[in-house]
């Protein structure tokens, strides 16, 4: 019997505080970067406090408003949802970071000073949502978070108003809200059928039953949507293109992984007795189209936004095959470790890479592939985090998308599924190809080099932290796999078990 | 005489066949009527109802400060659920705004007729009390603030229509407004820390008393951002 | 047959009517409508099992979700139409339509 601890004020006010400093912001619209950093510094702040609590005390538990499930509504942290949260607030600080020397007031450009004024109340908004997102343990409220990060998503996609970024927004929103409308649905059936919302109660009532199969499809449809799973996934690459740098950063890195994330929870814990393994090798083979489909796309893009944004699609066809990996072996941590692993690096690596492409972009005012002759010369910072994400994402030793790819083929070993193994190490080899394609061009000396306009010195700093911690992951494997494991998650006993 | 009259616009035709995939309607329509027959099957197939949650709504109804069970549920039970829901509503209004920004000020002063605007002041005070009335009565009946707020918001767009009042540009005090709502509720749900180690429990004997604060707020917000929407969406 | 079990498989029907509706059709603000009534039908399906055969009350829970799904959607819709007018207004052309790629 495992005791919760009960009552870190942290897990409520990682959701508040984001939501009264995007308020602040909008009352006071003065100094919203300083506002913005100082906020994103207190968010990862009480971050890091959870996390520590997680670590020392074990997992905890909030019952919101004083009303246990299924009255009212649980949070839940155990070592899952802290690594999560871990990764997110490390991401969104350095995106701050990177925002703030983005959206510059004093630019020539008069529309970056009114759009750092929206940039920092829809970023909180974002950031509200995420933690929410991975703390929340009812259903329905999942439901309501996931509104909430999807409108600000949309919002900070459309934030430059032009036509095609407006166009990319639309298109998004209509693929969110379909994937909204079939979870809610979803939902229905299962209060339908088992009259509670919590996850703890849901995971002990429910059995392989017509209106859990409803609930399941319905539920993992809208949120396969909402991760761009393939076929998918054809609003993700206009989207993350066209949106502002910092903006791309945070939706491949972070956006894309938390509806994963929601169905990772509802797969291995609240429909732990319902899920079949042919139930589990649809997502298994749509993510293993999405790695070949993507990396395949991505070898002929033109931008190098576009590229990046390709990869996106292909690595998050990696997390979805850890859904036959863990079902066919459920009490093995191989394919869920090596899933929320590439969930870490992949989005160091990912913003650390989108962020070099505004980098490009601002610098030189446009990303065109073709014409980045000579940008490691007066560029080498924002390169070499180029690089380094590069070998994050294709998956060499010793970053942690090497460690996330060899537990995956591991898992996919043991099995023994020869397929989803051939898939993951075709799709390094397709990474190696587009990833080089990059630097080929990048890398050249050349004499004559086109307009250079200097950017701030954050913004190719941020990008070489990140691009370095995805180095670190791969150095403390060990330590990270023993924290996610705290509280057990993956055995559903162990959250049946524990009081209220 | 109004604002801005478009031009009309001929019906479009209603065949208009998908760029690119030319079977996708009918794989669509065969989907949409699989779909159907799955769900409909599931629905069939339910067990019979626990009433075990309603129940437990009922019994503890007398501890949440309220004597209507959906405001319960909604302000006390899972008032974490309408946090949220309010601070998508705010997000709204500023997605919306930051999406408009560079439109510019394309809506004209209307000018006022004598006879709307006459009527407008026999109404809009009426509106606003029954607005109020609704907030108030939600504790015992179906009301509150989601009500109330639309009532209210839409008094202010009749307004904008009958006697020609131009809504303020951008300012603090609107975006003061326009948060009032969830800067209340957080506000409300750290402060339960000083009487409990948990967000948003309200001490039972100050239960109602808090929840009519935050409908309040929730109201005024409610009907600001039904109203700033509006005004978004007349301008593009 | 129950009340109840009308409503809910008219939900049903509104709910995949919707989602054929936004996938079939090729301008956006056909697809939004569709999105609504999809919603609707999500939310009729919810109203008719708060109140199911062997409850002696209607429950409160669905109806308050119906009451947060309402906001989020008219929310979300609204929004839709902002971003759908200012595409309108870039574009200069007569309608909002637009090529759909897949």
């Amino acid at each position: 019997m495992i005791e919760l601890a009960v009552g870190a004020p942290e897990m409520a006010l990682v959701v508040a505080v984001p939501l009264l400093a995007a308020c602040a912001i909008l009352v006071v619209r003065r100094r919203t970067a300083v506002l913005g950093m100082v906020a994103s510094l207190a968010i990862a702040a009480l971050a890091g406090c959870l996390i520590w609590r997680i670590a020392q005390e074990g997992p905890q538990r909030m019952n919101l408003g004083g009303w246990s499930a299924p009255l009212g509504i649980t949070l839940y942290a155990d070592g899952l949802s802290g690594w999560m949260l871990g990764t997110t607030a490390l991401i969104a600080l350095f995106v701050s970071v990177y925002a703030s020397g983005y959206f510059h007031r004093n630019e020539p450009a008069t529309q970056f000073g009114g759009t750092a004024n929206f940039f920092w109340p829809l970023w909180m908004f974002l950031w509200a949502a995420l933690n929410a997102l991975i703390l929340s343990a009812d259903v329905f409220n999942i439901y309501v978070a996931l509104e909430l990060l999807g409108l600000s998503s949309v919002a900070l996609v459309a934030l430059s108003q032009e036509a095609p970024a407006v166009s990319a927004a639309v298109r998004y929103l209509l693929v969110s809200l379909m994937g909204s409308l079939s979870y809610l649905m979803g939902t229905a059936f299962l209060y339908a059928g088992a009259g509670t919302l919590g996850f703890k109660e849901l995971a002990s009532i429910l059995h392989p039953e017509s209106f859990s199969f409803a609930a399941l499809a319905l539920m993992s449809t809208g949120l396969c949507m909402k991760s761009a799973l393939f076929p998918l996934h054809f609003w993700l690459p206009p989207a993350h293109e066209n949106a502002p740098a910092p903006v791309s950063a945070a939706l491949s890195a972070l956006v894309v992984k938390a509806s994963f994330f929601v169905m990772l929870r509802l797969w291995f814990s609240v429909f732990d007795r319902v899920v079949t393994e042919e139930a589990a090798m649809v997502p298994g083979i749509l993510g293993a189209a999405a790695v070949i489909a993507g990396s395949v796309q991505a070898l002929s893009a033109q931008r190098l936004k576009q590229l990046v944004a390709y990869s996106t699609v292909a690595q998050v066809g990696y997390l979805f095959m850890v859904f036959p990996l863990g079902v066919l072996n459920p009490s093995s941590w191989t394919a869920v470790g090596g899933a929320l692993y590439l969930v870490s690096a992949h989005a160091c690596a990912k913003a650390a890479a989108f962020m070099v492409a505004g980098n490009v972009l601002r610098a030189y005012g446009h990303d065109r592939i073709e014409d980045l002759r000579g940008v490691v010369q007066q560029m080498p910072v924002s390169m070499f985090a180029f690089a380094v994400a590069g070998v994050s994402l294709i998956g060499l030793p010793p970053s942690g998308g090497f460690i996330a790819k060899w537990l995956l083929l591991t898992a996919a070993l043991e099995g023994p599924e020869w397929g989803f193994a051939a898939v993951i190490v075709a799709g390094g080899l397709l990474a190696t190809a587009y990833i080089f394609r990059v630097f080929s061009r990048s890398f050249r000396n050349v004499t004559d080099l086109g307009d250079f306009k200097k950017i701030p010195a954050r913004m190719e700093w941020s990008a070489l932290t990140l691009s370095l911690c995805s180095m670190l992951l791969g150095l403390t494997a060990t330590h990270v796999l023993e924290f996610m494991q705290a509280g057990t998650p993956l055995i559903r006993v162990a959250m049946m078990e524990a009081g209220p | 005489m109004l604002t801005e009259i478009k031009p009309k616009r001929a019906p479009s035709l209603p065949e208009i066949p998908a760029a690119g995939f030319p079977f996708l309607r009918p794989a669509a329509a065969v989907s949409a009527l699989l779909l159907f027959g799955v769900l409909w099957e599931a629905f069939r197939g339910l067990p019979t109802p626990r009433a075990s949650l309603p129940n437990l709504v009922r019994e503890t109804l007398p501890l949440s400060g309220v004597a209507n069970p959906v405001t319960a549920v909604i302000l006390n039970f899972r008032s974490y659920d309408t946090l949220i829901e309010i601070a998508v509503l705010l997000l709204t209004v500023i997605g919306a705004r930051a999406a408009t920004a560079s439109a510019g000020a394309r809506l004209s002063r209307s000018v006022p007729e004598p006879l709307l605007a006459a009527f407008f002041r026999l109404l809009g005070p009426l509106i606003i009390v029954i607005a109020g009335y609704l907030l108030w009565i939600g504790k015992h009946a179906p009301g509150g603030a989601f009500q109330a707020g639309s009532l209210l918001g839409s008094a202010a767009i009749l307004g904008m229509f009958c006697t020609g009042w131009a809504p303020p540009a951008e300012s603090g005090c609107q975006a003061a407004v326009l948060s009032l709502g969830t800067i209340l509720f957080c506000a409300v749900g750290m402060g339960t820390y000083l009487a409990e180690p948990n967000f948003l429990h309200y001490p039972i004997p100050w239960a109602g008393t808090l929840i009519l604060v935050i409908e309040t707020g929730c109201t005024l917000s409610i009907a600001a951002a039904l109203f700033v929407l509006f005004t978004i969406c007349r301008r593009t | 047959m129950e009340p109840s079990d009308l409503y809910g498989s008219v939900g049903i029907a509104l709910f995949a009517l919707g989602i054929y509706g936004a996938t079939a059709l090729g301008q956006f603000m056909r697809q939004v409508l569709a999105l609504n009534v999809a919603g609707t039908g999500v939310f009729m399906f919810l109203i008719a099992i708060a109140h199911r055969a062997g409850t002696p009350v209607p429950d409160p829970v669905p109806h308050a979700m119906v009451l947060t799904g309402i906001v989020v959607a008219v929310s979300a819709t609204a929004f839709i139409l902002v971003l759908i007018g200012r595409l309108r207004d870039l574009s200069d052309s007569s309608s909002a339509q637009d090529d759909r790629d897949d």
